[in-house]
């Protein structure tokens, strides 16, 4: 995945949690803050699905728990 | 069969072992042998239940292969298997419950039908519905009939549980370096079973006898005991429960299958939400990803307020799932409205509450909400809150605690007392079972 699509990635979770972006990489875990909580995770999600149009099933949006999970998936 | 027996343990498990490690030997096949297994072993309790597991089956394999024929009606076809299930389980648990509801509102009288309520049907729908909705979302992209009978059938998991995937359990059955003898393996799940069965046959056990004796005279209940009672109970159902999924996790690791994590400490909890992602964790990830996700992003605008009742609305669901009695709504109503508080909190107010503060909030709210749980009647359930929180009893400090024969025979039985201080050591100061596993050597 190249970098721009690293920084949207990034760029949708800081907007859907408040955290800033400047703390969010590749190794953020869900669990490192709590502004990650459960409803930012589906509207991230959500997010993530139009900008990459690409399905995330329900299931999945509970298993994509950190940056680098998300990127992996969506590189598949 | 129950885990804990004699015919289990002493010949259903060795003979499954010898069978599923020798099964090579013989040129036979261990899936096809651990479903006749499982068969035996469900049918062990009431052989007439097995024709409503073996229809339920049969129907979602068929389902499942119609979604993946990729015909135009796959979502119909999911909608109607997720309905049929949900309908076989109110048909079986809840019809009862349904019609002493209606003749009570309506003042009808409509005849109860006493269905026979058919042994782990709550815990084989809901996986049999997260399978169907992983074959539509072509996380599943092919189905034998052998693969799916055993991932519902496998036994170990079959009445209580953890609830597992499909995708998680396959690829472990027909890996063949699992159907032969691993040592770590064995000796590992021998450990973990037999942690388990201490836990069920030992402090379960011991405890729930004072706690059935309690709940039976609640009327004689006083401050103290009924602090007791609680207590005893929070303690009796973690190691009943965990110690039942200890076994089953102990006795699949046996046979090379690691079953997932359900319970992970949950009493060291320091908040609700915590506590769920700690106590039933794969029922908390059913609801999770089957009934919460779906309905929040279904929603145009997701936010704190929708997401609220949404969880309101799961826990609901949870506490009716555990059982037909208002009890049990309760019970879900309590934690679900539980979660609010702690995600309101978590959200709006910033101040931090020290930890243990946080765990005594949490320990005592978990613990008032099991009384909900364990009494057959609401309104007993209300007594027994109610004389915990009565300040006279409090008062009356020392006539009631020398006075109360149920607090007497708590202090005149020794092996109650270790049991019970053990208990509350085991699960809030030791790591739990499962990290054995995780261990690498």
């Amino acid at each position: 995945m190249n970098e721009d699509k690293i920084k949207d990635i990034i760029k949708i979770i800081s907007k859907n949690t408040g955290i800033d972006k400047d703390l969010i990489d590749k190794k953020t875990l869900m669990t490192d803050f709590p502004q990650w909580d459960s409803i930012a995770q589906v509207k991230i999600m959500v997010e993530l699905e139009a900008k990459m149009k690409k399905k995330i099933s329900t299931s999945k949006m509970s298993e994509l728990k950190s940056v680098l999970n998300i990127i992996k998936f969506l590189d598949k | 069969m129950l885990f804990y027996t004699l015919p289990y343990l002493a010949f259903f498990l060795p003979l499954c072992l010898i069978l599923f490690y020798f099964a090579k030997s013989f040129k036979l096949d261990n899936k096809l042998i651990l479903i006749i297994l499982s068969l035996f072993f469900y049918s062990w309790w009431n052989i007439y239940y097995l024709p409503v597991i073996l229809f339920s089956i049969a129907i979602n394999y068929y389902l499942s292969n119609k979604i993946l024929s990729k015909t135009n009606n796959q979502k119909k076809i999911l909608l109607f298997g997720i309905i049929l299930n949900i309908l076989i389980l109110v048909t079986f648990k809840y019809i009862d419950f349904i019609i002493e509801n209606l003749n009570l509102i309506f003042l009808l009288n409509i005849q109860l039908l006493n269905l026979p309520f058919p042994l782990a049907i709550s815990f084989f729908t809901f996986q049999s519905i997260a399978f169907l909705v992983n074959v539509y979302d072509e996380e599943i992209l092919s189905v034998k009939a052998k693969d799916f009978f055993l991932f519902i059938i496998f036994f170990p998991q079959l009445i209580a549980g953890p609830i597992v995937k499909y995708n998680h359990m396959m690829p472990q059955f027909s890996n063949k370096k699992n159907w032969f003898f691993n040592e770590r393996n064995f000796r590992i799940g021998l450990i973990v079973l037999f942690i388990g069965f201490i836990k069920k046959v030992y402090f379960a056990d011991s405890l729930s006898q004072f706690v059935d004796t309690g709940y039976e005279n609640i009327s004689e209940l006083d401050f103290f005991s009924s602090w007791l009672i609680s207590l005893s109970f929070t303690f009796q159902f973690y190691f009943d429960f965990s110690g039942y999924v200890d076994m089953a996790t102990g006795s699949a690791l046996m046979m090379n299958i690691i079953l997932p994590q359900n319970f992970n400490s949950p009493y060291k909890s320091t908040s609700i939400i915590d506590f769920w992602q700690r106590w039933h964790m794969t029922l908390t990830q059913f609801l999770t990803n089957h009934i919460y996700n779906p309905i929040l992003r279904s929603l145009k605008k997701i936010n704190f307020i929708n997401s609220m009742f949404i969880t309101l609305f799961v826990f609901l669901i949870a506490g009716l799932w555990h059982g037909p009695s208002w009890n049990f709504v309760i019970f879900g109503a309590f934690h679900g409205l539980g979660l609010v508080t702690n995600h309101f909190y978590k959200n709006y107010i910033k101040f931090q509450i020290p930890k243990f503060i946080s765990w005594f909030i949490t320990f005592n709210f978990i613990n008032i909400s099991f009384i909900f749980f364990r009494s057959e009647e609401i309104s007993n359930s209300f007594i027994i809150i109610k004389k915990m929180f009565n300040i006279k009893h409090l008062i009356n400090f020392d006539s009631n605690l020398f006075n109360n024969e149920y607090f007497l025979s708590f202090i005149g039985d020794l092996n109650l007392i270790i049991c019970f201080l053990l208990s509350v050591i085991i699960s809030l100061c030791f790591q739990n079972s499962y990290k054995l596993l995780l261990k690498k050597k």
